[in-house]
């Protein structure tokens, strides 16, 4: 995704006033929101669908979408719960394209190799391993509950669950991730004694 | 079959808080070691915690003036195109108003053009007569003329037409 040029957003400035379109927010309100929620949106994104590219996309898009829904927030919490539900909308829809058209644009889950590793600690790349073996449902759940620390009416919120149902899907994809993780160890400390 | 433990809170503090396992409460560690559960979550919650700052630190995103302008461009392409509508509508109509009205008239202009054609190859059209007037030549224009230039007006015209009824 290409960022903006100085000249390029001086221009849409002065063109500012000739058609303004209403939107969800005003400017300052939505950089504060935007400063808040970007970077745990992006980790999100980033992680449920495993793609760099696709998580840049879809965060651009889900802060258009958000903007444009014009929603009746009850408060903070609530619209960072909308901001998550449409994210999580466009994960399952891109899953869905790249379904129907396989051969142009179905993402590989960035399954980071050995290099990757001496950035982020090996516990975190076990992590990711397992979690691309996981479904994106049973990813996001647990991304919600364990890396953001959701509740669970959070959760159901942001992936348009009922709160009930929340509790056994998030039992079942904990279950699924530490068999998992469990089963990757013997072969990674058989690996670091080589 | 339980789906929650009530320790699983005060174990989530104790591994965001970097307690567990070394410096947690030994009735804590007790706790996790014999409920599944809480093992589990004990498993996989530690590498959430570490992975979740990872992710923070990776993730570069857009400034949010960027972000806040590619919407406001989307927001008014949207609202041109909804604006747009009932113009490609009526583009659409007489586009199919153009067709229908072009088939029926058809039979009527080959006609002429098959009239105009004999007049062409008739030789005393290209010789002109001697008492030729102006109604004459008016005449002789109306009949072969004017039909061959509204042919070749329809057919510059009719992709013109058909590009702009559908080029939404």
């Amino acid at each position: 995704m290409r960022d903006l040029t100085l000249s390029e957003i001086e221009r849409l400035r002065s063109e500012e006033a000739d058609a303004a379109v209403p939107l969800e927010m005003d400017e300052e309100a939505f950089r504060g929101f935007y400063d808040r929620t970007a970077r745990t949106l992006r980790a999100y994104l980033a992680r449920v669908t495993g793609d760099g590219a696709l998580a840049d996309d879809l965060l651009q898009e889900s802060y258009y979408r958000f903007l444009r829904a014009r929603g009746d927030y009850e408060g903070e919490a609530h619209r960072r719960n909308a901001l998550f539900r449409i994210a999580t909308n466009l994960i399952y829809d891109s899953r869905r394209r790249a379904r129907v058209a396989p051969l142009i644009d179905a993402p590989a889950f960035e399954i980071p190799d050995r290099r990757d590793e001496a950035r982020s600690t090996e516990r975190s790349a076990d992590l990711r391993r397992a979690m691309a073996r996981l479904k994106p449902r049973e990813r996001a759940l647990l991304w919600l509950a364990y890396a953001q620390g959701s509740s669970h009416k959070e959760i159901a919120e942001s992936l348009g669950l009922r709160t009930g149902s929340v509790k056994l899907l998030l039992f079942r994809a904990r279950r699924r991730l530490a068999a998992l993780l469990t089963s990757a160890r013997p072969a990674d400390q058989e690996r670091s004694r080589l | 079959m339980k789906l929650h433990c009530p320790f699983e809170q005060e174990l989530l503090d104790a591994i965001g808080a970097r307690r567990w396992p070394d410096r947690a409460e030994p009735a804590l560690r007790e706790h996790v070691a014999r409920c599944g559960l809480c093992a589990d979550v004990a498993e996989i919650a530690g590498a959430f915690f570490e992975d979740r700052d990872c992710a923070r630190a990776e993730a570069a995103v857009p400034s949010a003036s960027a972000v806040w302008w590619r919407s406001q461009i989307r927001a008014r392409e949207e609202a041109a195109r909804v604006a747009l509508r009932p113009l490609l509508i009526v583009q659409v109509i007489a586009t199919i108003c153009a067709a229908a009205g072009a088939i029926a008239l058809a039979p009527a202009a080959s006609q002429g053009i098959r009239a105009a054609l004999a007049a062409i190859g008739a030789s005393e059209w290209l010789a002109l007569p001697r008492d030729v007037s102006f109604s004459w030549l008016l005449g002789a224009a109306a009949y072969t003329t004017l039909p061959l230039i509204a042919a070749c007006v329809w057919v510059v015209l009719a992709p013109v037409v058909v590009y702009l009824a559908l080029d939404e």
